[in-house]
């Protein structure tokens, strides 16, 4: 009988996977033709574990993120393949009222504009208020009293007095607590944060990176961080992902991708890095440009600007991802190549 | 330990200038000598037309041909009409009709315009181009045409002419509240409002159309005072109100034969319809530059 039931419950989720996505493709129609947007996407996020997602922009991260949560629109977008299991359940395959009830009670949202992320037209404790009382159908004072808890979980002083605040009468940095306040108002498992840091500034940013690693640890929750930078990603995750053009280029443990990334993409990333670089130098950048949105070539979608491209190899087949000592990489010659990490 | 208490004192000192700064709408519009000129005047005309069948002076129907037309005086203050009422009486009671009329039509024209103008902005597509094209359609017409025309299919009558005027309005509604959820439909708090599990028909009447409001109030302010006079050049041509019912526009008409000789007769309704439009456009302009921030300390 126990044994069953433990079977059942752990089947699905298959270890300790908190999040899986396998195979999944996504297109997307901004105007009227369908650009493939992600490809061939496949991740996993461990309970508690922080996973970095790193990409210029365009890559797909924020569209990998949105659909996490199943809040790319259907009218946009068609799915091609694949399936997002979240504690063993598809989510591309809810209705859109079972992804409610996940949505801000299992997986929390940070987003990258902390100035626009809060309605104008009401108090932030009501609007944190609101999500409280939608999930846990608590009374007007209950959710009053644990939005003033979390206030002070995210460290806003004052709370009392804050809440009743509206959202342009607070600063980024604060606004940005009172986000992330909502987020984790209904203790998520999982918590998506889609550049959280980018548009505050340095000591700002230092602060509230060091709130999310705290409130990870104090509430064990399994954290996504999407960032273009690879220095806040080395500093907060245990894993990270290199999105390029809609693939996962690289996929390792942090300490042996910055001491020695496997993909040329991810190597020329890290080596664009202001502190890889001797000082007074001009600084080395990657050339060329990301592709465009649905850009699809016959071989590595890195390849045209890739130093290490080989004409017959690389730009004839897609290229799939494979297996390395700390992770996964998408690259033909990754075994042939030893390739720069962050120097010292 | 220390840290807080020493960070206390400046937060509040921030949240004080803020706070003065960001005052509540209504409190920033009675700052405003002429908003709180134009307030006032229109709250005590709602009062006097509430209470004003309560308190007139004389019946404001009952005949009197043996003091047709005399000057205002202290018997009547404001003189009486070619069949002797009171015209004071008359004017408090045709105010609760004109009023009345005019509420009727705005509201009319938010009911027929707010809700096409959500779903049009928020559903967006061949839904957004087939409502917004029968709104230019019908903003095409000018209102009082549009009004005359279905006062001409339906009948005279004040009802279905405040209709009429009230579906001309429509267009104009639609056109604002559609803009304003435009507006704010890819904003990321509307986003941010969905990530958190709050279904999307809530975060369209919660969270999206509170941010219209602020424009639609000003356009009502607008339309109150344009429709008062849509109201009254109606009736003036006997195509609204009925006899012996009177509002401030039949008044006039009714009164323009005796305009060489009983000037007060033309002279009152038309200060009260004058004034209160001017009441409504003030309070409209006030508004706007409260609401829109334009106009700098």
């Amino acid at each position: 009988m126990t044994r069953n039931s433990r079977e059942e419950s752990a089947a699905p989720t298959r270890g300790d996977a908190l999040l899986r996505v396998e195979g999944f493709s996504l297109d997307l129609a901004p105007g009227r033709e369908y650009l493939s947007v992600l490809n061939d996407i496949d991740l996993e996020v461990r309970s508690g574990e922080v996973v970095g997602l790193v990409g210029e922009s365009g890559s797909g991260k924020s569209t990998l993120a949105m659909s996490l949560m199943g809040l790319v629109p259907k009218r946009i977008s068609r799915q091609r393949s694949g399936r997002i299991l979240f504690n063993g359940v598809d989510v591309t395959a809810l209705r859109e009222r079972d992804l409610r009830a996940i949505r801000g009670r299992d997986v929390g949202m940070i987003f990258q504009e902390p100035m626009t992320a809060l309605d104008p037209a009401y108090r932030v404790g009501d609007q944190v208020a609101e999500v409280i009382r939608r999930h846990r159908g608590v009374s007007r004072a209950e959710a009053r009293a644990q939005v003033i808890e979390d206030f002070r979980l995210v460290e806003i002083s004052d709370p009392e007095r804050r809440a009743d605040a509206y959202p342009h009468e607070l600063s980024g940095g604060l606004r940005q607590r009172v986000c992330i306040a909502m987020a984790i108002a209904c203790r998520p498992s999982l918590l998506i944060a889609d550049e959280p840091t980018t548009a505050l500034d340095v000591t700002t940013q230092a602060q509230i990176l060091e709130l999310l690693r705290r409130l990870r640890a104090e509430m064990d929750m399994s954290i996504v961080l999407i960032s273009h930078d690879l220095a806040v990603i080395a500093e907060f995750c245990d894993r990270v992902l290199v999105m390029y053009a809609g693939q996962i280029m690289e996929q390792a443990m942090i300490d042996p991708f910055f001491v020695r990334p496997r993909h040329p993409y991810a190597s020329a990333l890290l080596q664009a890095l202001p502190e890889n670089q001797p000082p007074l130098n001009e600084l080395s950048v990657l050339p060329g440009s990301p592709p465009p949105l649905g850009y699809v070539a016959p071989g590595c979608r890195f390849a045209n600007r890739c130093e290490f491209a080989q004409a017959g190899r690389c730009d004839t087949h897609a290229v799939s991802l494979s297996p390395t000592d700390a992770g996964e990489v998408r690259c033909i010659r990754a075994d042939e190549l030893v390739l720069e990490g962050a120097g010292q | 330990m220390t840290a807080p208490a020493a960070s206390a004192p400046s937060t509040t000192q921030i949240a004080q200038v803020s706070g003065r700064r960001h005052r509540g709408l209504v409190r920033r519009v009675l700052d405003r000598p002429a908003g709180v000129v134009s307030i006032a005047y229109l709250v005590l005309l709602i009062v006097v037309s509430l209470i004003g069948p309560f308190i007139t002076p004389f019946d404001p129907n009952q005949n009197d041909l043996r003091g047709v037309l005399r000057p205002p005086g202290l018997d009547h203050w404001l003189g009486t009409d070619d069949l002797g009422r009171d015209v004071l009486s008359r004017l408090l009671v045709a105010g609760r009709v004109s009023l009345l009329a005019t509420a009727q039509a705005v509201l009319t024209g938010l009911a027929f315009g707010v809700l096409p103008g959500v779903l049009a902005g928020y559903i967006g597509g061949w839904f957004d181009t087939i409502v917004t094209r029968v709104a230019d359609v019908l903003l095409s017409f000018p209102s009082l045409f549009l009004a005359l025309a279905i006062v001409a299919i339906l009948g005279p009558g004040l009802g279905n002419a405040m209709l009429a005027v009230g579906i001309a309005y429509a267009p104009r509604f639609l056109r604002i509240v559609r803009g304003q959820i435009l507006f704010v439909r890819n904003e990321t708090f509307v986003e941010a409002a969905i990530s958190t599990g709050i279904p999307r028909r809530r975060v369209v009447w919660a969270h999206m159309l509170p941010n219209a409001w602020p424009a639609l109030i000003i356009q009502i302010s607008f339309m109150l005072g344009l429709t008062l006079i849509i109201e009254s050049s109606l009736s003036y041509l006997g195509l609204g109100v009925q006899p012996p019912n009177a509002s401030w526009g039949s008044m006039i008409g009714g009164s323009k034969a005796f305009i060489e000789i009983a000037p007060w007769l033309v002279l009152a309704p038309g200060l009260v319809i004058f004034f209160t439009s001017l009441a409504f456009n003030t309070l409209g302009d006030v508004l706007r530059d409260e609401v829109t921030g334009g106009r700098e300390r």
